[in-house]
């Protein structure tokens, strides 16, 4: 590849030029601190655009800022052959990059749709999707532009560890008024990711059930007042607006679940003995737990059961399954 | 409904000049043939490279089955009741697109695809230690694909009736939602064919299972082939719980009284709708407008998604009743559920699933 080092006027450097750009969400504080304290070790690489009297970079994005972060008036730069293409340029940049550092999410998913234009997808799919760190499917594929579609604060999001990739992934091809419904709740209330997952797909249900907008199901003044409530913690908060969503999602179940809480609290279970349902109350088959220490604590506990046995509370339960 | 014809057909290489593969291409008159070296490679190009406008529902793939043909329904998770029939494995995929379809999860392969290496198939049912109990054997073509939509192409029954005739202990069930049925009217089944339609209430019909014959037509069918001396199932699976499901599958239980003598029915089937948790996503990709996969599933016992039990009970008791009106002396059985479910519904409960294989079998008049 032809080349040849040039000092460059930073003015003369089109900063706003993202073409062949891979980097997003970095902090140039320590990068501004190596170049005050060693200078410039490895010259960003630069293309000069005739038509607009200006270089493009390709790589360096970054030493470039922090030279003008530090008041740099010129920088030291590899110029690259004004013939190369697009595809090597990007191909140069992304290079450059893996060599020395892993790339966030949201830099993969930039990286993916950038490939795109210049690659079969089979190729990046086989090829640059493992070089990423992506598993090689077409799914990985579709997520990464996914969430390069999705706007800055969204992206942003995620990089904070607000909002999880795979939420990220599912909120991008919702209608706007629902994405930012999620984003909104996601961004006030503390949910880990799979309590994201399980939030967005049972706003999605539910929305289909009741022929209504997700936006629509989150209006739900319970949730409100749980967010109003200062004085719980944001994963308290998460965790109540998870069970209120939920029990709009099953309505039957939680009920059952109330039930059976009830049933419990009626046969008056000592300490030691609990009484347990089948999982989802799939099939008729309960379960009791004994906890005890000494043959004395079993005994009182064996005699107290043989009570539940005969208390209609527990009569009632087992009615409900027939 | 229309019958089906491939847009295109893709033909493995290796199978090229079978006479089925020849038979196929030849009904299906003007549709571009191409030859790939490999059904695998194809079928992974697919899946993994298919861009917007690819459906694999309008290319018919015709290749070698390198694995079995026969295989025990694998329905065999001792929580529930399993009626043990045999898959008969003659091809993947259907024209029709039913949203609530296993296949979608269960396949990576989105091509229709037909095993036309029929005289291996011919050769283990000779050879298959399934077959060979002497006991009744109920054989099925129904699980991977629909068994008559492609009939018309394949000409399965004719090829394996002679097969059937030699065997008294077998008996083949033909499930379908089509009414693809000229082949089956002047056919010598001699009661070794069971035809059997998959009933669903009107509204998820027309819905859900897109591409399918109406309940009307399928009923119609069913007493074409009655009066041809045919014995005729019906599956009322899935049965699925939606705003006015009760008046859906009442109407449709009506329709069955007026239409089908219950003389002429060997089995009634009931399941509610169950699913391996991986198709939900896939469904609703395909399908975002379907609203079935909002209903109150839980895990079941066998890792699918079920109903809550409490549902399934409601629904059960109300649809056996009707049939119970229909006919008190319908076999009417339940695919995968619990003892305690046919219990609490039917009153009894097969002690195992060689008991319910049984029950069935005792249906088989041949």
């Amino acid at each position: 590849m032809n080349k040849k080092l040039e000092k460059v006027s930073l003015e003369q450097i089109d900063t706003d030029d993202r073409t062949y750009s891979v980097t997003e969400g970095r902090d140039i504080g320590k990068l501004c601190d190596s170049l005050s304290d060693v200078g410039l070790l490895n010259p960003p690489c630069l293309k000069y655009c005739p038509s607009q009297k200006a270089y493009r970079i390709v790589c360096g994005f970054q030493r470039i800022q922090a030279a003008q972060h530090l008041g740099w008036k010129e920088i030291p730069a590899w110029i690259l052959d004004s013939a190369l293409d697009d595809k090597t340029l990007l191909l140069c940049s992304l290079h450059d990059n893996l060599a020395h550092r892993e790339f966030n999410p949201v830099e993969k998913a930039g990286c993916v749709k950038k490939l795109l234009d210049c690659l079969p997808r089979q190729e990046i799919v086989s090829t640059w999707l493992p070089r990423l760190g992506l598993p090689p499917k077409t799914k990985s594929l579709d997520s990464a532009l996914a969430i390069a579609g999705l706007d800055k604060e969204l992206r942003n999001a995620i990089l904070q560890g607000i909002l999880a990739e795979k939420s990220a992934v599912r909120l991008a091809g919702m209608q706007s008024a629902d994405r930012e419904a999620l984003f909104s709740l996601f961004s006030r209330a503390h949910f880990s990711t799979s309590k994201q997952a399980e939030i967005i797909e049972y706003c999605r249900d539910i929305a289909a059930r009741d022929g209504i907008d997700i936006s629509a199901v989150l209006q739900d003044k319970r949730i409100w007042a749980v967010l109003d409530r200062e004085q719980l913690t944001r994963s308290q908060q998460g965790e109540k607006i998870r069970q209120i969503i939920k029990k709009i999602r099953y309505p039957r179940l939680t009920e059952r679940e109330k039930r059976f809480a009830d049933t419990k609290k009626r046969l008056g279970l000592p300490r030691g003995i609990d009484l347990i349902s089948p999982p989802f109350f799939e099939g008729n088959t309960y379960q009791m737990h004994i906890s005890f220490s000494t043959p004395r604590e079993l005994s009182t506990a064996v005699d107290r059961m043989s009570g539940i046995a005969r208390d209609s509370a527990l009569t009632t339960l087992l009615g409900e399954e027939s | 409904m229309k019958r089906f014809f491939p847009e295109k057909i893709l033909v493995e290489a290796d199978v090229a000049d079978l006479p089925l593969t020849r038979q196929v291409i030849g009904r299906c008159d003007g549709v571009p043939v191409e030859t790939v070296a490999s059904s695998r490679e194809v079928i992974l190009e697919a899946f993994h490279n298919r861009q917007g406008d690819f459906d694999g529902k309008k290319q018919l793939l015709l290749c070698r089955n390198r694995g079995r043909f026969l295989e025990p329904c694998p329905g065999t998770k001792p929580d529930y009741r399993c009626c043990g029939y045999v898959i008969v494995h003659t091809g993947t995929g259907c024209p029709l697109r039913c949203t609530y379809c296993v296949l979608q999860a269960y396949l990576n392969n989105p091509f229709i695809t037909l095993y036309v290496n029929r005289e291996d198939l011919l050769a283990e049912l000779q050879s298959s230690p399934l077959l060979q109990q002497g006991a009744v054997c109920r054989l099925g073509t129904g699980e991977y694909m629909d068994s008559l939509a492609l009939e018309h192409l394949t000409d399965f029954v004719p090829a394996i009736l002679p097969f059937l005739h030699k065997h008294k202990n077998l008996v083949l069930e033909l499930k379908t939602k089509t009414t693809e049925i000229d082949h089956l009217e002047g056919a010598d089944h001699r009661g070794t064919l069971i035809v059997s339609w998959s009933l669903n209430a009107e509204e998820i019909v027309q819905t859900e299972e897109l591409g399918a014959a109406p309940v009307c037509d399928r009923l119609a069918a069913a007493e074409l082939l009655i009066a041809k001396g045919y014995r005729v199932g019906f599956h009322f699976d899935p049965l699925i719980y939606y705003p006015g499901w009760a008046e859906g599958y009442k109407k449709v239980i009506d329709m069955l009284r007026e239409s089908i003598s219950p003389e002429a029915v060997a089995w009634i089937s009931i399941g509610s709708m169950r699913y391996m948790p991986a198709l939900k996503q896939t469904a609703l990709q395909q399908f975002p407008d379907t609203t079935i996969y909002s209903g109150e599933f839980i895990p079941g016992l066998d890792g699918k998604m079920r109903y809550l039990q409490d549902i399934r009970l409601e629904m059960y008791r109300r649809v056996t009743g009707w049939l119970r009106e229909y006919s008190k002396d319908l076999c009417v059985y339940y695919c995968m559920e619990s003892p305690h479910i046919w219990q609490t519904t039917m009153g009894f409960a097969p002690e195992s699933n060689t008991a319910l294989k049984r029950m069935l079998d005792q249906q088989v008049k041949i």
